[in-house]
């Protein structure tokens, strides 16, 4: 058998480890037989085999895209977009909007004749919605496809969206009824997940430093990205009343300081399994559009961020035995923190006074 | 794919930048791993890639493709190469890989087969012994040299030179199967 010393050189070599000297090794050894250019030819395969690995690729298409564009379309001049039903409140648009409007009135005339021989689709103007904190707002896609985003959700999408792809980003929440399009699938990019669908009803929910969820009320779904590529399908499905749940984040204790929310805290530590459960009440997940909150054995961390985000409000919980006090619930049509602690303090042990702007809440000692 | 690619063709024909891109997008992570199959050098295979759709670009109105676009575009990208590897000034060593590997990749793999291999990777990194695995990931995915994984994880280059090779004589014999399946 080939000794090892040998394959440890073949494999520095390989990896780029290997000096002058050493390469020089390498070449006289492979001269020796075919069998050896063999062997070494199927460990570099495996070497470049490897890149396959989901974690280790590292080529992102939509940079890459962009630079070819770029190239290819040197003097894009963006046209306005289609126009949105309902807007929210925009989002970092205006400085674009304004050069958009430069453009328009610096250029007049020239620029008319030079749209002439520009494609209107290569221009791009992206949407970019956002809800802020205790509101919730529903608006409708240029496909028909209905969308109710939560508070605190971005949702962004490309000014080509409906022609070839209908893909949206979105940062928070949304439920999603999507309008049936022949070959033309609906894609939600969230925290580095997609889930796509043919015509359905589905929600999301990936709020910065919190875990990725896909719920599906009709129809079906697929799941795919990040640690998903790793589990034996590759993909996960999803059908009605299913619901996936993603445990990236553990408590709010635990969280990394800075942790970026597409990313996982590390390249490639180990995978997680997606956990698919029946829900026995889809309300739970798409409650919110309809005024309903429910909560269900949830952390009372999870509890207060729900309620910031809803209500927004501060919330400090001054005790780790109360961030991980479970509770259940749910608030039909509570507009005000105020019922809504209310409610909360019926069956949990707090008691909470206001400083500032922020809602300190505390375990009460009385009530245990 | 869930749409037709006729349809992003037919659009590409005719100038649609966002059939182009959808056409981009679909392939080029995986081109990209194609090519530097050839190329040994993944800036480098980026820009191969990207040249070959630029010319696809450029000739869209007279785009003809005879079988599937995945296969036109498959081999536009190994021409490149091929033709980048000519004008290199390349090791015998490589060569000889690329020579073999060029016969088994003729229209690179079949999208399926791509997915498995993935699979089959992780299974196999998976497997490896925690430290073997650590230091393998971070040679191939973090672009660390023995040395600097050394430094970090305080152990003797020694120790990682045989960590890597353990490593990747593994996975050879993991993904064996398809390399001597052409």
């Amino acid at each position: 058998m080939m000794d090892e010393e040998i394959k440890a050189l073949l494999v520095k070599y390989i990896t780029g480890n290997a000096d002058s000297t050493e390469r020089q090794l390498v070449r006289r050894w492979l001269d020796e037989s075919q069998d050896n250019v063999d062997y070494f030819t199927s460990l570099k395969a495996a070497w470049d085999d490897s890149l396959y690995h989901p974690g280790g690729r590292r080529v992102h298409a939509g940079e890459a895209f962009e630079r070819l564009r770029k190239r290819l379309v040197p003097q894009e001049v963006p046209v306005a977009a289609p126009p949105i039903k309902e807007q929210v409140r925009r989002r970092s648009l205006l400085p674009r909007a304004a050069a958009v409007l430069f453009v328009l009135l610096a250029g007049g005339a020239g620029l008319y004749l030079y749209r002439k021989n520009v494609t209107p689709t290569t221009a791009r103007l992206a949407f970019d919605m956002y809800v802020p904190n205790g509101k919730m707002k529903k608006i409708v896609l240029p496909d028909s496809s209905e969308v109710w985003l939560n508070a605190g959700t971005h949702l962004s999408y490309d000014a080509g969206f409906g022609e070839y792809t209908r893909e949206v980003s979105l940062e928070g929440e949304g439920y999603f009824a999507v309008k049936h399009k022949e070959n033309i699938p609906f894609i939600v990019h969230a925290h580095g997940y997609m889930v796509r669908d043919i015509g359905t009803i589905f929600t999301v929910s990936a709020y910065p430093n919190t875990n990725f969820q896909a719920a599906v009320i009709e129809g079906e779904v697929e799941v795919s990205g990040q640690r998903i590529y790793a589990s034996k399908e590759g993909k996960v499905f999803l059908t009605r009343n299913q619901v996936l749940n993603i445990k990236e984040y553990t408590s709010q204790q635990e969280k990394p300081a800075g942790h970026a929310p597409n990313k996982p805290a590390a390249g490639h530590e180990q995978s997680l399994e997606p956990e698919v459960t029946a829900a026995p009440e889809m309300d739970r997940y798409a409650g919110w559009k309809d005024d309903l909150q429910i909560f269900e054995d949830e952390t009372f961390d999870e509890v207060a961020q729900r309620l910031e985000r809803a209500f927004d409000v501060k919330i400090r919980i001054t005790s780790n035995q109360l961030a991980r006090f479970r509770y259940t619930g749910r608030f039909n049509k509570v507009h005000d923190i105020r019922e809504a602690l209310r409610i909360i303090e019926e069956t949990t042990p707090i008691t909470y006074h206001t400083e500032k702007d922020t809602i300190i809440i505390s375990m009460d000692k009385k009530g245990l | 794919m869930y749409y037709e690619e006729s349809i992003l063709i037919e659009g590409l024909r005719k100038g649609d930048m966002h059939a182009f891109e959808r056409l981009f997008k679909e392939y080029y992570e995986l081109l990209c791993l194609f090519a530097n199959r050839f190329i040994d050098n993944m800036p480098v295979s980026e820009e191969i890639v990207a040249d070959a759709y630029a010319a696809l670009w450029e000739k869209r109105e007279t785009l003809l493709i005879s079988s599937s676009f995945r296969a036109y575009i498959y081999r536009a990208v190994r021409n490149r190469c091929l033709n980048h590897i000519k004008h290199q000034r390349i090791e015998k060593a490589y060569l000889d890989y690329v020579r073999q590997h060029y016969r088994l990749s003729d229209e690179g793999m079949d999208s399926a087969r791509e997915e498995e291999l993935a699979r089959e990777v992780e299974e196999a990194i998976e497997s490896l012994p925690d430290r073997c695995r650590q230091i393998f990931k971070m040679s191939r995915y973090d672009d660390l040299r023995y040395n600097d994984i050394a430094k970090i994880l305080q152990l003797s280059p020694k120790t990682v030179e045989r960590q890597m090779m353990i490593a990747l004589e593994k996975l050879r014999r993991h993904l064996k199967p398809l390399f001597a399946s052409v």
